[in-house]
């Protein structure tokens, strides 16, 4: 029996009962449309989870002297010469920067609060770090001479101070003795939904060079367009920085790493979960749908149809409507993922959101491959669905059709 | 008898038949009813079993993870409850003072579930050793009574706890920083109530290894005493914090907590664990939330499938409905027996899940998960333990049946309902 | 009006409208039953034996015309008091399908006698008394798939008369049984017809039912085309 023949034969068999069919193809409709919103919704919280990670000052790859992690001091800084250019192509990388990065300790008139102190070349910074992004009271810095202090809005707060003001930064110099000077803050800076805000001050990184006593820098930080460039750049920066560690966003921030990659698997037993609960549904309609119809295979069957065509049938059948239902469920889901593209409002649970990774706004972003995996599960589920009411016609002989 | 009169035709047109009160034989009906197509009912209960199986693990498991979590948390240094300066919260800054601590300690340990009560003095300071010098958040405790309420006493990794006003316990990498290690001395600086310099020569007790990142980069911990006289503090201190016998009962003493401290006057706040640590209490919410979401999502896929089943079960038995609607069944009473089905097919669902379910569930409990290489790191960040033993949550196992057996009712309605126009005459036709 | 009529049709018609072309079923019948009597009704297919049965036993409505059943109009009546008629007055046996399959015959007996709110102890005494009565005793717990059709007709009848109906109607009894299980069965319906006084009104073609009848009404093109008392002797 030709292909084309059979398909139109289940085709009319599906609007046949149309009423029943049209509860599965609403049911399996409704799971492929929750699961490519949620799937979007789950990728796009990773997405949040990696940015942040990556823009908080790790990008994709970071170079650090070793030992720096365990003891992040000035004395474990680098050199690095004046035309220094990571080699990394341009079309993989966004932006680089050099950061000198040393624990200080900051007082105001009438605060102390130990912080990690930042010097920036604030132009190179904007293009990879979370700085550019973030709303600044007062003004932002200048370029890498600026001498001004730039304070994370809370920790101003729990130091008392504003724009303006001074503060003034111990903290130890190259030769390991304390050095302490004086900053006028420039501005503000407000990183809702990051740590940061609490922990971290910047300034110029050349003033920063010069109160420490050295010209090195503690770690150069890479942004790379996309995070699957990472292997190849580490190698890149691996020769040509002998003797440094270079290391990738997800051992810098292995908690978001693990995130990360729980959301993997997370994506998948939700898909998984959802298409099982539709898969008592489907047998039980496809059983319905041979058991009406004994008297239809029956003849069938005496008119000489082979047992491999009456599976073909149910298969066909199965497949078909799951295939109608999936591509009907995609369109929809792709619609909700449109209307919730603005993202979907989870300032209730802020605090619970950034202990999670997650921003107070979640955005989805769609991921084709998991479209497509999704795509594979439902047709792997409308063979296996019907696998055993296949098995019920198959079993049913000429004779029966008679008997009923 | 009654009936007699009746058949005799003396009932008047529209006297009402008295109908048959209860279920009777329905209940017999409705579920041999249900074994006359044994695979879809075996289905249909699969599916019902399926989401209740998943909602009592689902919220067993997370219940078990969040409790742990939660607790895990209060445990390390925030307790249940504290009592605090109001103005302490929005800025935690020496001057904001708890004025009458002995009053408040007494005033909660008064309080019965109450088990556990400990003062604290928090303040920001230098620590120095050489040039070295990092900025730190020391804490003054009282070494007979923190251990009761805070578990650092337990994560001591090197050295020993606290004992004399000279000790500090150290976090694991400011230790490391300053480069010093059990034994040696250092220097802590800071300004007192007074605005005065405060300077304290200590020696390292012990070395802490919390788990947790900031604690481990900021925290010294000295005795409350020699804080108290080197800050300038008299005998106040910043919060007292308690802990009740059991985490789940903080709500139930709250109110009673906060009559206590009322009482006192003295402008003293209590703070529950949700307010000290709202992210704590909010990433709860959120898997609350997102897990509702996904569970309400496959109990809907699943009443879809009941409905389905029902719909087909209603259209098989069309000629029978006839017959009984001939012989005089009312519609009402028919649809009556289709909802004791839906309810018998609810109830066996229901039952295979919470069996299943509850099995795998207790199974878990005793054997408990072990949260690997890769929750380690999750489990660092929630604070929970490697190894989690999540109970059974008894009340999912009550709420999963009665919420299927409410979806499975309003799923047979629904076709049930057809035959409320059904026409016997033409009904008894089908398929004849 | 005679109020002792069992069944009484006035120009009774019915037509109906949502075939393409109008078909008129029965055009004006009339036809009085009295106590006891066992009528039958015969008639080739569409001659609206069936349509005129149905209209008596109130599970149709009459275009034209008026039906009176044990003393009680239909035409005023709602659904549900029809319901009610049908459950009290009338009983029925259908030519096939006739028992609820998940049921013994015992409790398909008993399951009327529940609709009419009769206590279960009652019911069940009722329903083997009934069954004994009818030579079925033995019968009592099997369910319809484990009886042959003869047997399950049986049951339907006793499920008809057990609420002891004014009026017993019964379509194509016969009409997926063999000819000698019909005579078992027809010698059922006489016995309670002469014993308890059962007015016995049937649709049907087969001859072997007509020569039970006492009364034979022939019906043609919707229409009474003849109408014979037997006495009781020759039946």
């Amino acid at each position: 029996m030709p292909l084309r023949l059979l398909l139109q034969l289940s085709w009319r068999n599906l609007w046949r009962y149309r009423r029943r069919n049209l509860m599965l193809f609403t049911a399996i409709l409704v799971a492929i449309a929750a699961c490519v919103l949620l799937g979007s919704l789950i990728r796009g919280m990773q997405n949040d989870m990696m940015k942040d990670a990556v823009e908080n000052l790790s990008g994709n790859l970071k170079v650090l002297a070793p030992g720096y992690r365990e003891d992040p001091s000035i004395e474990r800084a680098f050199p690095l010469h004046d035309g220094y250019r990571p080699d990394i192509p341009d079309d993989e990388m966004i932006g680089w920067t050099r950061r000198v990065r040393v624990p200080a300790v900051v007082t105001s008139e009438r605060e102390t609060r130990g912080i990690s102190l930042v010097g920036i070349d604030p132009a190179e910074e904007r293009a990879i770090s979370f700085l550019a992004q973030v709303g600044v009271r007062g003004e932002a810095l200048t370029d890498g001479g600026d001498d001004r202090i730039l304070l994370g809005a809370e920790l101003a707060a729990r130091l008392d101070t504003a724009v303006g003001r001074r503060v003034v930064v111990m903290t130890q110099g190259a030769d390991g003795r304390n050095r302490e000077a004086g900053f006028r803050i420039a501005g503000l800076y407000d990183a809702p939904g990051t740590a940061l805000e609490k922990s971290y001050a910047f300034t110029g990184i050349r003033p920063l060079q010069k109160l420490l006593g050295t010209n090195d820098v503690t770690e150069v930080s890479v942004r790379l367009r996309d995070d699957r460039f990472s292997a190849s750049a580490n190698r890149a920066l691996t020769t040509e920085m002998n003797g440094l560690e270079v290391l990738n966003w997800r051992q810098l921030d292995p908690q978001a790493a693990a995130f990360y990659e729980i959301a993997d698997v997370g994506i998948t037993i939700w898909y998984v979960i959802l298409l099982l609960a539709l898969a008592f549904g489907l047998i039980n309609s496809l059983i319905t749908a041979v058991l009406e119809r004994v008297r239809e295979f029956g003849m069938l069957r005496a008119l000489g149809m082979r047992p491999r065509v009456i599976v073909a049938q149910v298969v066909i059948e199965s497949v078909l409507i799951v295939a109608f239902a999936l591509a009907g469920g995609i369109v929809v889901g792709l619609g909700l993922v449109a209307l919730f593209a603005d993202g979907i409002d989870l300032s209730n649970y802020a605090a619970g959101a950034e202990l999670a990774g997650m921003r107070s706004r979640l955005v989805p972003h769609l991921v084709m491959r998991d479209v497509i995996s999704l795509a594979v599960l439902a047709f792997a589920l409308a063979v296996l669905a019907s696998a055993y009411p296949a098995w019920r016609a198959v079993r049913i002989k000429p004779l029966d059709a008679l008997r009923r | 008898m009654p009936r007699e009169s009746a058949t005799a035709g003396i009932v008047p047109p529209g006297t009402r038949v008295q109908r048959a009160r209860g279920v009777g034989l329905n209940a017999a009906l409705a579920w041999r009813n249900l074994w006359r197509n044994r695979l879809r009912t075996t289905l249909t209960a699969g599916g019902i079993a399926f989401a209740v199986m998943l909602i009592v693990a689902a919220y067993s498991l997370q219940g078990g993870a969040m409790d742990a979590m939660a607790d895990q948390a209060t445990q390390l240094l925030t307790g249940h409850l504290q009592v605090q300066n109001a103005a302490y919260a929005d800025d935690p800054s020496l001057r904001n003072l708890v004025t009458d601590a002995t009053a408040v300690a007494r005033a909660l340990q008064s309080i019965p579930g109450v088990t556990a009560v400990s003062q604290r003095a928090m303040g920001f300071a230098l620590v120095s050793v050489g040039e070295r010098s990092y900025g730190a958040q020391v804490m003054g405790i009282d070494p007979q009574l923190e251990p009761a309420v805070s578990s650092l006493a337990t994560l001591v990794v090197k050295g020993r706890y606290i004992v004399g006003p000279g000790d500090a316990l150290l976090g694991s990498v400011i230790a490391r920083n300053l480069g010093i290690g059990v034994g040696d001395e250092f220097v802590l600086l800071g300004s007192k109530l007074d605005g005065s310099v405060a300077a304290l020569s200590l020696r390292v007790c012990g070395i802490v290894e919390s788990g947790s990142a900031e604690l481990d980069r900021a925290l010294v911990q000295i005795q409350l005493a020699a804080f108290q006289e080197e800050f300038g503090l008299g005998d106040q201190v910043h919060m007292v914090v308690a802990r009740v016998a059991d985490f789940e009962h903080v709500g139930a003493a709250l109110p009673q907590v906060d009559a206590a401290i009322a009482r006192l006057g003295t402008g003293s706040v209590v703070l529950p664990w949700q307010r000290l640590m709202p992210e704590v209490a909010q990433t709860m919410q959120l898997k609350r939330a997102s897990s509702l979401v996904m569970l309400s999502l496959v109990a809907v896929l699943v009443t879809f499938s009941i409905f389905n089943s029902f719909m087909m079960t209603v259209f098989e038995r069309t000629r029978e409905f006839g017959m009984l609607l001939a012989i005089g069944m009312r519609p009402a009473g028919i649809i009556g027996v289709l909802q004791i089905e839906a309810a018998w097919l609810a109830l066996l669902g229901a039952a295979i899940g919470l069996v299943i379910g509850g099995a795998v569930m207790t199974a878990t409990h005793h054997v408990g998960i072990p949260l690997g290489q890769m929750a380690g790191e999750l489990a660092r960040r929630f604070h929970l333990p490697d190894r989690i033993y999540p109970p059974l949550n008894t009340s999912a196992m009550l709420i999963a049946p009665l919420l299927m057996l409410l979806a499975t009712q309003l799923a047979a309605l629904i076709p049930a309902l057809r035959i409320r126009t059904l026409v016997p005459v033409a009904a008894l036709r089908v398929g004849a | 009006m005679n109020p002792d009529l069992v069944v009484r049709c006035r120009n009774l018609g019915r037509t109906y409208d949502d075939e393409a072309i109008p078909v008129h079923a029965l055009r004006g019948v009339d036809l009085d039953v009295a106590p006891g009597e066992f009528v039958s009704l015969a008639g080739p297919s569409g001659s609206g034996k069936s349509t005129l049965l149905n209209l008596i036993g109130g599970l149709d409505r009459p275009s034209s015309g008026e039906v009176t059943v044990d003393g009680v109009a239909l035409a005023g009546l709602s659904e549900a008091q029809l319901a009610d008629l049908r459950l009290t007055k009338i009983g029925f046996v259908f030519q096939a399908y006739n028992l609820i399959p998940v049921l013994s015959a015992r409790e398909n007996v008993e399951f009327i006698m529940q609709l009419q709110g009769v206590v279960p102890a009652e019911r069940r005494e009722r329903a083997l008394e009934i069954l004994a009565s009818l030579g079925m005793a033995e019968l009592a717990d099997r369910r319809p798939g484990e009886m042959s059709g003869g047997q399950q007709q049986r049951v339907a009848v006793a499920r008809a008369i057990v609420t002891r109906p004014a009026l017993l109607l019964a379509d194509e009894p016969s009409a997926n049984l063999d000819s000698e299980t019909t005579r078992g069965l027809l010698e059922l319906l006489k016995r309670i017809n002469q014993e308890r006084h059962v007015t016995i009104v049937t649709a049907t073609h087969d001859p072997m039912v007509m020569s039970y009848a006492r009364r034979r009404v022939q019906l043609l093109d919707g229409r009474i085309a003849s109408d014979q008392r037997v006495s009781a002797e020759t039946a």
